[in-house]
């Protein structure tokens, strides 16, 4: 089966290496991108995405304030935050939100074994 | 200069400055995988007279950076200014020895993002020392000296704390400066007047002087 990734980033080039790192791991894999919360919802409305990477600081509504309305729209999907903001508290923040993080600059590893996780 | 730190203080604010750049110095090199050196990080008190006078002396005539904003337990204004060919070259280096990317990306998109993970990753260590909570600002992109004047200037109505440190990574010609302005000064200074406390409860130490 086929399985979609979503990656809600306002850095291009984060995005572009979270997109690549995706498809050499998972060339399968499908990936959609969103710069911001907003287009984000725009995507989930329409599409069902297995996996989502998420960053916290965005232009708009921050990734940790999207997270619920991320939970409506795609309840069943893996999502993890990739921030440089990976203070004590957001931590805390994602475990409380039952959601994975990982550090940014992000390493093809450790996003490997989240999207892993997801395609199981 | 209105306030002098106390030697208990500025130790303190020295070390959680260390160990901010080491992290700052630390995501640089995972995004360039190469080594990456740092100064020793330059913390002091200016007036706000002071603060010009001392960004007027930046050693490049042309350079470019970024700025983010932060608020929280405390705030500020956090900057990584690059001379332009350093931007370049830090630019080309990423494309050549970071992850791959998918599309190609513009040289401003890259340095926005190496600015935010640097100052970000800075700021959160430190943040964490000190145990309170930030937030930041996405990025601003500076295109060139009128651009970083006017956004220093915006900054400097009172006395500040300046903090600056240098990094280079030799084998790929680049080099640049971050700067990080407290303001307000006081919140900041609270918070690593808690940490000493905390750290030495029955030192009765007193740290800074009006």
């Amino acid at each position: 089966m086929t399985r979609k990734l979503l990656i809600i980033e306002d850095s291009r080039l984060t995005r572009s290496m979270i997109h690549q790192m995706a498809v050499d791991e998972f060339p399968e894999l499908i990936v959609l991108e969103a710069p911001d919360a907003e287009s984000a919802s725009l995507i989930l409305a329409e599409q069902h995405v297995d996996l989502v990477t998420l960053d916290h600081n965005m232009p708009g509504l921050e990734g940790m304030g999207f997270v619920p309305q991320l939970k409506k729209l795609a309840p069943d999907a893996r999502v993890c935050m990739i921030t440089a903001n990976l203070q004590n508290e957001t931590v805390s923040d994602c475990r409380e939100l039952g959601i994975c993080y990982l550090p940014k600059p992000v390493e093809q590893e450790a996003l490997i074994d989240f999207l892993r996780s997801g395609m199981e | 200069m209105s306030i002098q730190l106390s030697p208990d203080m500025f130790d303190a604010i020295s070390e959680v400055f260390n160990i901010g750049v080491g992290h700052s110095a630390k995501s640089l090199r995972t995004m360039i995988q190469a080594p990456v050196s740092v100064s020793t990080p330059v913390v002091e008190i200016l007036s706000e007279t002071e603060s010009r006078s001392e960004f007027n002396i930046a050693p490049e005539k042309f350079m470019i950076g970024t700025c983010t904003s932060f608020e929280g337990g405390f705030g500020g204004d956090a900057m990584l200014l690059l001379p332009s060919y350093s931007a370049i070259n830090l630019s080309d280096a990423i494309v050549k020895f970071g992850p791959k990317t998918a599309t190609p990306v513009p040289t401003q998109d890259i340095i926005e993002e190496v600015g935010n993970v640097m100052i970000v990753a800075c700021f959160t260590k430190i943040a964490d020392i000190l145990g309170v909570r930030l937030s930041s600002t996405v990025p601003i992109y500076l295109a060139g000296m009128e651009d970083i004047r006017k956004r220093f200037r915006a900054q400097m109505a009172d006395d500040v704390i300046w903090f600056r440190f240098q990094f280079s990574v030799n084998q790929l010609q680049v080099s640049g400066y971050i700067y990080l302005l407290m303001d307000p000064m006081h919140t900041f200074l609270h918070a690593v007047q808690s940490l000493i406390d905390k750290t030495f409860p029955a030192s009765g130490s007193r740290s800074h002087d009006h």
